[in-house]
């Protein structure tokens, strides 16, 4: 029986040296000194400076590229206000012919009748009123 | 009430009408209008050797007023618009067809009417004229001058009723050329125009009026009738069987531009439906006694 619990202990106390021996390799103590030493390599000054560059680049380039954005967007203002503008010239435009095909549709269709001239007063008509002037050939 | 004010300038009867009360405002507008129709004559005349007009004709190139550099380009805008039918550049052609001084001093010298000229030659029309605007400088081209008769007092009525306006509803007619602004008490501008019959009333309350015709300013060489309006297509007094065109326009100077084109239509039905697919109100008569109206007019 006493032999028993001697091996009982004498098993875990090397159970227990066993995991703290691979906790301690499983560390790595050493990997420590290895990047020291990579760290003094040659490339890596080289690898700095051009990471700089490439920062440096590319800071110039999204500069261009939000100027001639922002002059984009201020060219399409632009187009977007003259398209309105135009839109609206034409709207009018449309609608003072449609205005002027009523007009002249109701004076050729209205003639005889002086109410209707009256009601769509014509720009020049024939008048009875007595002539304040007269033309002549100049 | 309607007041009057009637005077000479350029070579023919001005009349302004001026709808306000008689009263001092109305009096300064007519001498107003007075004087800035001879200031108009002064820079536009060809019969007068101190004109702006007869200074570039004489040099061929000047720097010029801003009257006669307006009117130019509106004549060269004219004359692209009328396809050539008005011409600025006929003034050799008048000259060549005996209209070298004005026709009042004509009819002194020569009161018959009867005018014993040559044949004029054809001459050529359709020069060259430009227009620097920020200069404020027109040359012509070789051999090429300018008259700006009928457009001219087209201009002054319009300038003048511009500025009389501002006293009032108004209407000013130098000789056939009318312009109109504001509409009067009784509505319109009633206007007469003469027919083949008489007359008729047009009644106009904006823009203008001209009248463009071979009935007067006419005289005879050799038998033949000679007159005052040219073809530029040939250099010579127009062929055209029609007496007179009066046409109706936004201004009196467009108005004096569409009666010339209409009358240099040839004929009747063509000025006719000319009018009538441009929409220009016109009254077209005939040397055989015809009147037609056109363009809306009716």
């Amino acid at each position: 029986m006493t032999n028993h619990v001697a091996r009982l202990y004498a098993l875990a106390t090397s159970l227990i040296v066993f995991f703290a021996v691979w906790l301690t390799i499983s560390a790595h103590p050493w990997s420590q000194s290895s990047a020291s030493s990579s760290a003094a390599s040659p490339t890596t000054p080289a690898l700095i400076a051009r990471e700089r560059q490439l920062r440096a680049e590319t800071r110039r380039v999204n500069l261009i590229v939000n100027r001639r954005f922002a002059a984009y967007r201020r060219a399409l203002a632009r187009r977007n206000h003259a398209n309105a503008v135009a839109r609206a010239q034409h709207a009018g435009q449309l609608a003072a012919a449609r205005n002027a095909a009523v007009v002249a549709s109701q004076r050729v269709a209205s003639a005889p009748v002086q109410s209707s001239s009256v009601a769509a007063p014509a720009p020049v008509r024939i008048v009875t009123l007595p002539a304040v002037a007269s033309t002549r050939t100049s | 009430m309607l007041l009057r004010r009637s005077f000479r300038a350029m070579g023919t009867d001005v009349e302004c009408v001026l709808e306000r009360p008689d009263d001092a405002v109305a009096e300064h507008a007519f001498d107003a209008a007075e004087a800035e129709f001879a200031r108009l004559e002064a820079a536009l005349s060809r019969f007068r050797s101190d004109s702006g007009l007869s200074r570039l004709n004489a040099a061929g190139e000047h720097t010029v007023g801003r009257d006669l550099l307006e009117l130019a380009t509106a004549a060269l805008e004219a004359r692209e618009r009328t396809g050539g039918r008005f011409d600025p550049t006929v003034h050799e052609a008048l000259v060549a067809a005996g209209y070298d001084r004005s026709f009042e001093l004509l009819e002194r010298e020569f009161p018959s009417s009867s005018v014993a000229l040559a044949e004029p030659p054809p001459e050529r029309c359709g020069g060259s004229v430009r227009i620097d605007r920020a200069r404020s400088h027109i040359e012509l081209g070789a051999g090429t001058r300018i008259d700006l008769g009928g457009i001219a007092k087209g201009h002054a009525a319009d300038r003048v009723a511009t500025a009389l306006a501002h006293a009032g509803p108004c209407l000013v007619s130098a000789g056939g050329d009318i312009a109109v602004r504001g509409a009067p008490a009784a509505g319109v501008w009633a206007i007469a125009v003469p027919t083949c019959d008489g007359e008729i009333t047009i009644g106009l309350s904006q823009g203008g009026l001209a009248t463009s015709g071979i009935d007067r300013r006419h005289w005879r060489s050799d038998g033949e009738e000679r007159h005052h309006i040219i073809d530029p297509a040939t250099g010579l007094p127009a062929v055209t069987d029609m007496v007179r065109v009066t046409a109706v326009a936004a201004s009196a100077r467009d108005a004096e531009v569409l009666a010339t084109a209409l009358l240099l239509a040839g004929d009747l039905e063509t000025a006719a439906a000319e009018a009538d697919a441009a929409g220009t109100p016109c009254v077209l008569v005939s040397r055989d006694g015809r009147t037609r109206l056109a363009g809306g007019l009716s």
